[in-house]
């Protein structure tokens, strides 16, 4: 655990270095939250004020809030990272450092995260507290089974984003592996829009992935929602699907080490 | 001065095409890329009957416009998005080198293959469209290509004077031309559904909104050779504009040595 807190520090020390773009880059996401909050608030002057797919008016403003809140809490610039690694050949050092590659992608994914995280949660309290009146408060109740609802989506999500950077020791292209990763679970997880509001089969089709888990149910616990599956289920599927990505990245991570050739000594 | 593009571009194509593998991942995420977006109007409008007066197939077309803009610029004009690395690892130099317009080797550079699968999604949506508003006609067959030109000198221009403040804002990291970008992006719905703030930033600033919702208006029969000249001119102006700042910001622009 000692050299888990050591690589988040390290990561956390170089995702701050350049705190100018650390807060510029603050701006798209609020930015596009403007963009979301002004979109729907259209719909529903449009719609006369009347729920939309079973959201009031201020339970989607509080799901805008907390989806802008769990979604950046990531950036997309893992399989950035790696892919330069690997380009230039420095990944070689993360190969022979006595700590397993996943925990190594773990802790600079954590790094990265936590100061996004401190930002993104006084945003979002700043937010909750100043249009208080014209949202849903978080349900007081479920806030111990959402945080740990969240803390296992957001595993979750980064146990996905490792398995799939391993792609890039296949691939030049971590471009493309970025776009379908983020637009795959910004769809199904319900960035975009609420999963409760897809047609059925859509729906269906959603929870058969691990996406829902990662962003969906969480908020849903937050406002004190139903979850389409029993909540123990939730947890057990969290669970799963983590168990899942760890068997894969390992079982990756091995053929690709049996045939990892560096150029050059 | 087409000669040199079109040596420029075979020799990139020829590097994308060497890693095939890259080329179906592109593909692939292009279109479920687009996809995606239209998902996200289909379920809307499985909750809402229409947004502001336009119906689905209507939205669907928008959508089409910008896709097929989009599929343009990145197979002929990818090379604006490389701006601001160029110019941190220095590279920018050799460009400034040459005796070709930098303009001309930056709007060279690079290919995206990715267009190759978007332009196929924006056909389809353009014309499954029309079909549904009943407006198959000589008309939006002939008007295709200038919308869809127009389309990619508006995104090409307004990508350009994102990437052209990499020349003041010395933030390594900073993904300017992405917001610029994201904020067009939602020129997918009508614009007339925003308030005036950001009705003024989709049609002006950052005029997306001519890209698929001035020619829905055309199609739709709303003033149309106005807005078509409107269109036109407005492309032309806006194009300039962006080329004057990208050239000014070469002024100001300091070597990371040779």
């Amino acid at each position: 655990m000692k050299r888990f807190f050591k690589l988040v520090s390290l990561s956390m020390q170089g995702a701050l270095f350049y705190r100018a773009a650390f807060l510029l880059n603050l701006c798209t996401p609020l930015i596009l939250l403007a963009g979301q909050f002004m979109l729907w608030s259209a719909l529903y002057s449009l719609g006369g004020d009347a729920p939309i797919g079973g959201y009031p008016r201020e339970r989607m403003y509080s799901y805008l809030l907390l989806a802008f809140f769990i979604n950046n809490l990531l950036t997309w610039s893992s399989e950035n990272d790696l892919s330069r690694e690997i380009r230039k050949g420095t990944v070689a050092a993360r190969c022979i450092r006595p700590v397993p590659f996943l925990t190594q992608s773990l802790g600079v994914m954590t790094g990265k995260m936590l100061p996004q995280a401190l930002l993104n949660l006084l945003i979002t309290a700043a937010l909750f507290c100043l249009l208080g009146k014209r949202l849903q408060l978080p349900a007081p109740a479920f806030l111990p089974l959402a945080a740990g609802s969240l803390i296992l989506g957001v595993l979750l999500r980064m146990m996905m984003v490792s398995l799939l950077s391993l792609l890039c020791f296949f691939t030049t292209n971590h471009i493309g592996l970025t776009w379908l990763r983020t637009t795959l679970t910004e769809f199904f997880s319900g960035a975009l829009i609420p999963v409760a509001l897809f047609p059925g089969w859509l729906r269906t089709l959603s929870y058969c992935t691990p996406f829902p888990l990662m962003l969906q149910t969480p908020v849903s616990l937050f406002l004190g929602e139903g979850t389409p599956l029993p909540l123990p289920l939730c947890f057990l599927l969290q669970l799963f699907w983590i168990l899942l990505f760890w068997l894969l990245h390992e079982w990756l991570y091995g053929r690709i080490r049996r045939n990892l050739s560096f150029a050059g000594g | 001065m087409i000669r040199i593009y079109l040596k420029f571009k075979a020799q990139y194509l020829k590097t994308e095409m060497e890693y095939t593998l890259n080329f179906w991942i592109l593909m692939i995420a292009g279109v479920i890329m687009r996809g995606c977006m239209l998902a996200v109007a289909f379920v809307l409008f499985r909750n809402v009957p229409d947004i502001a007066g336009w119906s689905e197939a209507e939205v669907y077309f928008i959508i089409s416009l910008l896709f097929l803009s989009q599929g343009v610029c990145e197979l002929l004009f990818d090379g604006v998005w490389t701006l601001p690395s160029l110019v941190f690892n220095g590279e920018f130099d050799t460009m400034l080198s040459r005796p070709v317009s930098p303009l001309w080797q930056l709007l060279a550079h690079g290919i995206g293959l990715h267009g190759l699968g978007v332009l196929p999604v924006g056909l389809l949506c353009y014309f499954l469209s029309l079909h549904t508003l009943g407006r198959i006609r000589p008309a939006a067959f002939l008007l295709l290509i200038p919308f869809v030109l127009c389309g990619a000198a508006i995104r090409v221009s307004a990508v350009l004077m994102a990437a052209s403040t990499v020349f003041w804002v010395r933030a390594d990291g900073f993904n300017f031309p992405f917001l610029v970008h994201s904020i067009g992006e939602y020129a997918k719905y009508p614009v007339r559904l925003y308030p005036g703030v950001m009705q003024f930033i989709l049609l002006v600033v950052i005029p997306y909104g001519f890209i698929g919702f001035v020619p829905a208006l055309i199609l739709r029969g709303e003033h149309m050779i106005s807005l078509f000249c409107l269109q036109l001119v407005f492309t032309c102006l806006y194009f300039l504009a962006a080329r004057a700042f990208f050239y000014h910001g070469i002024k100001k622009y300091e070597s990371m040595g040779m």
